[in-house]
């Protein structure tokens, strides 16, 4: 396309915009309005007795210095029309600006639109964001964990701020899992997977800043026995439909295996009518914690030290 | 109105705009009609060029006191009518308002008896 033609047509049509053929046209009908007032008195001297040529001289001589009254009508004329000249050229530039810029941007989308259209909840677009947290879920015997709960939380800092994001699958019956386009392999990233399983420890792993692929994940989870809660009122009323989240276990190694609370109020469990409810994911002897919500009331988090025997830990909601 | 060329002088200033208007109260009429009307009007008394009526007139419809358009004359030719608007007929009123008034401050002026000044 020849841009440079298209500039010069448009500088042409701006310096001669169509305020001047408005000019003009007024400037015609003035003068065919001179000429009848001018037709018209020469008739009427003509008609009282003068020759042709005598009724003109003497209707220009009443009439007076016509080139005077053409230039001060002229005048009169175009101060009226500089107003709408200029607005003219103004509405017309804004409209120029306005087409090239959407034009410009056909071409070249700015980043704001590319994140309205293709935006992924990790802050970049959803083709970057393409990596999968993958893996199998086993017990130590190398038996595959099915229906274990798998929940990771990826972080990202795009540049709009920081972003994170809570998914949660279970693993099949031959203990593999799959969450898809969820983390940025171009980009830096942080991603926490989780396992909570009954009867198996709460087992977590957390990467740092890291980016590219993960590689699969590959959890051996260690069997436990449950221990049991008790909610039960001051004066020993059993409290049912207490719930409770396994959040965090601390390891012999020191490591601590967590659970965000983001994203992880479906692995919630309920106490019975007893009050009770077994815990599975922790082991004897270690600190732990778990979040309590007793009914109608916001989510809290106690920490515990599982009893070594199997002895029934009771809380009450004083306690909390 | 066998008006002297350049002899405006003999008109105040803002004097045309309220005969035109005056003129024009009567009904539509062209630019050679209102001359006419004029001219017979004042007896030949007042000296107007014809010609200076065309910027007056196109002033006016600037003003928004007039509006215009084309029709047949009595001629049975094309001429460009002026009438008078609703706001003309208000600037009417305030013209012919000031001119009463004017006249008024005059005429006491020249009827007062200054008597003879001695030194």
């Amino acid at each position: 396309m020849n841009f440079g033609y298209l500039i010069d047509a448009l500088k042409r049509y701006l310096q001669s915009p169509w305020t001047a053929t408005a000019t003009n046209t007024a400037g015609e009908e003035l003068k065919k309005e001179l000429e009848f007032h001018l037709m018209s008195s020469a008739l009427d001297h003509q008609q009282s007795g003068l020759s042709a040529a005598e009724a003109q001289a003497a209707a220009l001589e009443k009439f007076g210095d016509i080139k005077g009254v053409l230039r001060d009508c002229g005048e009169v004329i175009s101060s009226g029309q500089r107003f709408w000249q200029r607005a003219h050229l103004i509405t017309t530039t804004a409209l120029v600006a306005a087409v090239g810029l959407l034009f410009v941007q056909q071409i070249y989308p700015s980043n704001t639109q590319q994140d309205r259209v293709t935006m992924a909840a990790t802050g970049f677009s959803v083709a970057e964001t393409s990596g999968d947290v993958y893996g199998k879920v086993r017990c130590p015997e190398g038996k595959a964990i099915s229906g274990a709960n798998v929940i990771a939380v990826i972080k990202t800092w795009p540049e709009g701020g920081y972003r994170q994001q809570s998914y949660m699958t279970t693993t099949d019956p031959d203990g593999s899992f799959a969450i898809k386009d969820i983390y940025p392999p171009g980009q830096k990233y942080e991603v926490q997977v989780a396992v909570v399983a009954e009867e198996h420890l709460l087992t977590s792993t957390y990467t740092e800043m890291t980016t590219g692929k993960l590689q699969p994940y590959d959890f051996e989870l260690q069997p436990t026995n449950p221990f049991e809660i008790r909610f039960e009122t001051s004066d020993g009323t059993p409290l049912q439909h207490v719930g409770v989240i396994p959040r965090s276990r601390t390891d012999t190694n020191g490591n601590i295996h967590h659970v965000y609370s983001l994203g992880s109020e479906s692995l919630a469990r309920r106490s019975n009518e007893k009050g009770t409810i077994p815990i599975s994911q922790f082991s004897k002897g270690e600190p732990v914690a778990i979040a309590v919500q007793f009914p109608g009331e916001d989510w809290q988090v106690r920490e515990i030290v599982v009893p070594e025997k199997d002895q029934v830990v009771v809380m009450t909601p004083s306690a909390l | 109105m066998t008006g002297k060329t350049g002899n405006k002088s003999d008109l105040l200033q803002g004097t045309l705009d309220m005969l035109i208007l005056k003129c024009l109260m009567a009904g539509p009429r062209h630019g050679y009609g209102v001359a006419n009307w004029i001219q017979a009007t004042t007896g030949d008394k007042l000296k107007i060029e014809e010609g200076s009526l065309y910027p007056a007139l196109h002033r006016m419809l600037k003003h928004g006191w007039l509006s215009a358009e084309w029709g047949l004359s009595e001629s049975n030719r094309k001429a460009k009518y002026y009438k008078l608007t609703r706001t003309g007929r208000a600037q009417l009123k305030k013209e012919v308002t000031s001119w009463e008034r004017m006249v008024t401050a005059i005429s006491l002026v020249l009827n007062t008896n200054t008597g003879k000044v001695t030194s």
